[in-house]
């Protein structure tokens, strides 16, 4: 928000642009990390950052230098995202390549997790369940992600606690099948079963 | 006796419903938000394709390229 009127209008393009230019490229790992976020595709997730990268680059001069250039380049992303869904209609599904690259072997006790199966229960949600859920590791404050998202706070909030509770469904599994052990051994099979 | 007295809090208190990116409260377990940081950790730390900032020099090398038309239409 701090003002640049010190500056001459005739020297401010250069410098500007190439401040600008910097932002994004320390921006990129965080816009590829919520663009995967949202489509759970690692192909169709860069090729969203990427578009992003060019739409707020075209549009750098309507950036305000101080507001907050995170909030302002991820909103860009997910407006594109739901025009390619909207228009193209062509969501697609979980790579299901992406677990293996990201599995870790979380802890078993006190409720451990496998991302496989984290990563699986997210693309069952709405997009915008899955978006705020997501949103929330942005480093974003909650007024920040409720700008990005275009809607009140309470909605964000209401979007995570029932994306939550979908998630905390998904992963409990249905209550007549021992979930926990079957999804050990389909997805890792070093971890010990229990 | 002050021995148990709790240190006065330095801000409002915070609640695990309140706050993003994962911050519960101390000492409570969310799998959940631990996953979903890890999701974005993982994805975040992923190395950045060689290419992946070129398409801003080719946007730019596209927008100085001066168009052919005006000069197709002087003969």
């Amino acid at each position: 928000m701090m003002a640049t009127a010190e500056r001459p209008a005739e020297g401010r393009g250069a410098s500007n642009d190439a401040r600008f230019r910097a932002d994004l490229v320390a921006i990129v790992p965080s816009l590829r990390a919520f663009a995967r976020g949202l489509c759970g595709n690692r192909d169709l997730a860069d090729d969203l950052a990427q578009e992003a990268l060019v739409k707020a680059w075209a549009a750098r001069d309507s950036f305000t230098p101080g507001t907050n250039f995170r909030a302002w380049i991820f909103r860009i992303l997910r407006n594109h995202f739901y025009t390619v869904a909207v228009v193209a209609r062509r969501f697609v599904p979980y790579d299901p390549d992406v677990p293996a690259h990201t599995q870790h072997s979380m802890p078993t006790q006190g409720g451990g997790i496998l991302l496989a199966d984290l990563q699986r229960g997210l693309s069952t949600l709405p997009a915008e369940q899955r978006e705020a859920l997501v949103l929330m590791e942005s480093g974003l404050q909650w007024e920040e992600i409720a700008d990005v998202m275009d809607c009140p706070l309470g909605t964000v909030k209401s979007r995570i606690t029932r994306g939550r509770t979908a998630l905390k469904r998904y992963m409990d599994g249905p209550e007549d099948q021992p979930s926990r052990p079957a999804r050990a051994e389909r997805s890792d099979p070093s971890l010990p079963a229990t | 006796m002050d021995n148990h007295k709790r240190p006065e809090p330095s801000g409002p208190e915070l609640k695990a419903a309140d706050v993003p990116r994962g911050r519960t409260a101390p000492g409570k377990a969310d799998p959940i938000a631990d996953g979903l940081r890890r999701l974005w950790a993982d994805a975040e730390a992923e190395p950045i394709p060689d290419d992946f900032l070129d398409i801003l020099d080719r946007v730019d090398a596209a927008r100085a390229t001066p168009t052919n038309s005006q000069s197709e239409g002087q003969a």
